[in-house]
Order: structure tokens, then C-alpha cells, then sequence
């Protein structure tokens, strides 16, 4: 069983991962093949963890009912939920326009209920950093004050008022705000996003690497 | 004075949020009509590549984005269409995020009937598809092995919209609008780079930072940043809309916060002499 829960899923661990690293620089057709083939594979495969994600939403929501634990209230809130998104979008095939270009029960539960109760969750975040710039935004050092220069020229570089006052203060430089930004953003900013992607890639690289030689194991569950 | 300071740096957070409201609202109800943005480099970028592509060849549009990100990525998607239509391109849409789905056919059914286009011959909607590495990479070899139909269940390889279509390499242009993962990097890895076509971006605010990289290497032909590239595209294109109207707003909320920042330190700073 060792053999079989081990050894098994290591080894195609090892020829997956070697095959499809060289599949990238192999542009032959048994290559092209060999890529649609798991392109496939891995969509079959994350169906099956849609579903597996439903099952694991639902369970403990399910327990916490039956046992009527602390806020119960909201697991059923949760299935109320899923049904409204549910009920409409499989009566209406999860098309949210007719075919003759009217408004479908699911079109209507998307442009009425999910549309604007995410855009006003993402709205209520502007009020929260208006809030804390005046309350917790303190330049008591050196780098804050760097991180409030950049935030200031920027905040004010990139609209039209900002750009207006600026540029009439600042008239004598011979240099308009926009440039300020456009430089900001095109050398301190892309050096130091390069930096960081350029790390995360070595990170992700030596990863793989451990995968695929079966040195990092965590994924097949349980200890070793 | 200094009673007034103590008290000033304890302002509730509730007259803030009403100073927030007045603000971005005083704008919209009566438009302040400021200066306008000039393009920048790369917000051109996208246009001219839009407007160096023959008439009848076909773009293909990824919306990446859900209602939460609509303020900043909608009203430069549907400039974006307008263009496409305007300049006769034939209009491939899909998504990768499921949430977005109804924004995507939204934004395509809108633009093409100002445009007085046809579904199917003009333009269509793909829909949605789980897991877009493996989505992107099926679509650089056989687009049908995973859009065998469109969002109405209709048979894709038969639209005209489609013809002569196989895979992404036989797009002009490919144009991604996105707020996150999955989103224009994987675009990028699993696409472009890979299977050799040209890409340009729409991006939200705090997103654009993480993608200027790309676009220095020449991996991105052009990057519409936020409500601001989004009005200098609706300013390129001759259409002002929303994102023109919602600079005005957001200028006045920028201000406010600078505005705040500086209050807030100068209290500190003048509460220590007294």
C-alpha cells in the first residue's frame, strides 16, 4: 500500500514535471499534443474540485446548524445564499440575457443583488483610508516621510486639480508633475517591483525543483 | 489653542465620512469641467495598436475583473469596445474570473448595439472557464478543445465572428482587463510569451505597479491604469463617459486625503510647541 500511496504518485510527480518543463521548449507536434492533453486533464480535474469545495462549504456549515452553535444564523444566511445564486442561474442555463436580449432571473439576481453589494463593499474601503490618513498616518521618521513624499506627488500627479495647482506652483522648474510620476513609476517603482518578482520566481523555481525530485513531499498528506 | 487641537485630533471619524461623502459627491452632481488628462505612453500604446489593425480582423477581450473592481475597469472595457467596434474588428469576449461574467456579456452586449453590430457575425461571448493556466494554454493550440460553444450554448466553430480562427496566435490583438489573479501574468507566462501574440492590459490602481515591469520589457504593448488611463482612452477616442466624469470625483477625494494627512501631522507637530 506504501508502494501504491508513496513510490506511485512521486514517480509521476517526476515524469510529469520533467515532461512538461521540456514540452515548453519542444515545439513539436506530440508536444502540442501532450500539453492539450493535460491542459484536459487539469480542467476535469479542477471540476471535481469545484464540487469537492461545495462539499467542504456545506459540512460545517451544516454541523454548525444542527448543533444551533454560535451564529448559526449566518450558515443559513449562507445557504440562502447559494440558493438565490443557484435556483436562477440553472433556469436560466447561467445566461444572464435572453435570447431575444431581455433580462433573465439570474441577469436580474446579478445586476440587482451581486453587482452592487460588491461595489459597495469595495466603495466602504475609500471612507476607512480617508479615515486613517488623518488618524494614523504619522511622519515620525525618515522613511515616512520618503513614503509620504512619493504617496503626496503621486496622489496629486495623477489628477487633473492636482496636476493644475502643481504645476502652476512649481511653474518655475520647468518640469510639470506628470513627469515627476511618469518617473516615479517607471524606475524606483519597476526596480523595486522587479526585485521582488525576481525573487518570487527563484522561490517558486527551487519548489518546483523539490517537487518534482520528491525531495518536498507535503502534498501527498501525513508526515515524511 | 490648544484645547482646539486636542479636540481637533480627536475629530470623529463620522464627520470624516461625511466630508468624504461631500466630496465625491459635489463633483458628480455638478461637474468641476478641470483641465484634461493628456495620454500618456501607455495608454497610446493600446490605442495605436488598435488603430494599426486592419478592418475585419479579430481582437480578443479577457474581462478579469467582478463588480467589486467595476468602478476602475468598466468604463475603460467599454471604451475599449467602442474603439474595437468602431473601427470594424470583429470582438471575441471571455472571462476568467465567474463573478465577472454578467459585467463581460454587459459591457459587449452595450457597446455592440450602439455599435449596430450582430451577435455572431461581429462579435460573441465565450463565457467563463475554470482554471486559466490550463485555460490559456488549451486556447494557444485549439480554442474550440475549450470553448466548443459560446455563453448561449450556441456551436462556435460555426459563427462567422470566427472564421478563420484556431488559436490565440491568429488574433491581432489581444487585450486583458484585469484586477487580479488569475489575470494578465498568467496572460503573459501561459500566452503571449509562450505562443507569440500581442497583449495590452487594463489594470486597476493598485494593480499597476506590479505590471510597469512588463511593460518596460516590451512584453506589454500598453497599460491602461485605473479611472485615470481610462479617461485618457475615453479622451483618445473622442467619447467622454463615466471615467471622465469620475476624475473630477476622485480628484477632490485625493486632495481630501492629502489634505487630512497634512491636518492630522501638522496638529501633532503644533500640539508639541504649545
Amino acid at each position: 500500500m506504501t508502494f501504491l500511496k508513496r513510490q506511485v504518485p512521486m514517480l509521476i510527480c517526476l515524469v510529469v514535471g520533467i515532461a512538461t518543463i521540456f514540452q515548453y521548449y519542444v515545439p513539436h507536434p506530440v508536444s502540442n499534443s501532450y500539453l492539450e492533453s493535460l491542459s484536459k486533464a487539469v480542467l476535469i480535474i479542477g471540476g471535481f474540485a469545484l464540487l469537492l469545495g461545495i462539499i467542504s462549504l456545506f459540512i460545517p456549515h451544516m454541523g454548525r446548524i444542527r448543533r444551533k452553535a454560535d451564529g448559526w444564523g449566518y450558515s443559513v444566511i449562507m445557504f440562502i445564499g447559494f440558493l438565490i445564486g443557484l435556483v436562477p442561474g440553472i433556469f436560466s442555463m447561467a445566461s444572464q440575457v435572453t435570447p431575444e436580449g431581455g433580462m433573465t432571473s439570474f441577469g436580474w439576481m446579478y445586476s440587482f443583488f451581486l453587482s452592487p453589494l460588491q461595489s459597495t463593499m469595495f466603495a466602504m474601503i475609500a471612507f476607512f483610508i480617508v479615515s486613517c490618513s488623518f488618524r494614523a498616518f504619522r511622519i515620525k521618521t525618515l522613511e515616512a516621510f520618503v513614503l509620504f513624499l512619493s504617496a503626496f506627488i503621486l496622489l496629486a500627479g495623477r489628477v487633473p486639480i492636482g496636476q493644475m495647482v502643481f504645476d502652476k506652483l512649481f511653474a518655475f522648474a520647468n518640469v510639470t508633475i506628470s513627469q515627476v510620476v511618469e518617473w516615479i513609476m517607471g524606475v524606483p517603482v519597476v526596480s523595486a517591483r522587479r526585485g521582488i518578482m525576481i525573487g518570487i520566481a527563484l522561490g517558486a523555481i527551487a519548489m518546483s525543483i523539490k517537487i518534482i525530485v520528491g525531495i518536498e513531499r507535503q502534498y501527498l498528506g501525513g508526515k515524511d | 489653542m490648544k484645547r482646539f487641537l486636542e479636540k481637533l485630533s480627536k475629530l470623529d471619524r463620522r464627520i470624516i465620512f461625511v466630508l468624504v461623502v461631500f466630496v465625491v459627491m459635489f463633483p458628480i452632481i455638478k461637474p468641476l469641467n478641470l483641465q484634461k488628462l493628456s495620454p500618456t505612453p501607455a495608454v497610446k500604446g493600446i490605442y495605436d495598436m488598435v488603430e494599426s489593425i486592419p478592418e475585419g480582423q479579430p481582437v480578443i477581450i479577457s474581462f478579469d475583473f467582478d463588480p467589486g473592481s467595476k468602478p476602475e475597469l468598466y468604463p475603460m472595457a467599454v471604451a475599449f469596445c467602442r474603439h474595437a467596434f468602431k473601427r470594424n474588428l470583429r470582438v471575441i469576449g471571455m472571462n476568467l474570473w465567474v463573478p465577472g461574467t454578467g459585467l463581460a456579456d454587459d459591457i459587449l452586449t452595450k457597446t455592440a448595439k450602439e455599435a449596430g453590430k450582430v451577435y455572431g457575425k461581429d462579435y460573441v461571448f465565450m463565457g467563463w472557464q475554470p482554471q486559466a493556466s490550463a485555460v490559456i494554454t488549451q486556447m494557444g493550440t485549439d480554442i474550440y478543445g475549450i470553448y466548443a460553444k459560446d455563453q448561449r450554448g450556441s456551436d462556435l466553430r460555426s459563427m462567422e465572428v470566427m472564421k478563420g480562427i484556431k488559436s490565440l496566435k491568429d488574433m491581432a490583438f489581444m487585450m486583458e482587463f484585469g484586477a487580479g489573479t488569475p489575470g494578465i501574468e498568467e496572460w503573459i507566462a501561459y500566452g503571449s510569451d509562450k505562443f507569440g501574440f500581442k497583449i495590452g492590459t487594463g489594470s486597476t490602481a493598485v494593480n499597476e505597479t506590479t505590471l510597469r515591469p512588463y511593460l518596460q520589457t516590451g512584453q506589454l504593448v500598453g497599460l491602461i491604469g485605473a479611472m485615470k488611463g481610462a479617461a485618457e482612452y475615453e479622451a483618445l477616442i473622442n467619447h467622454p463617459d463615466t471615467a471622465t466624469a469620475g476624475m473630477d470625483a476622485i480628484g477632490m477625494g485625493h486632495m481630501l486625503i492629502l489634505g487630512l494627512i497634512l491636518l492630522g501631522n501638522g496638529i501633532v507637530i503644533a500640539l508639541k510647541f504649545l
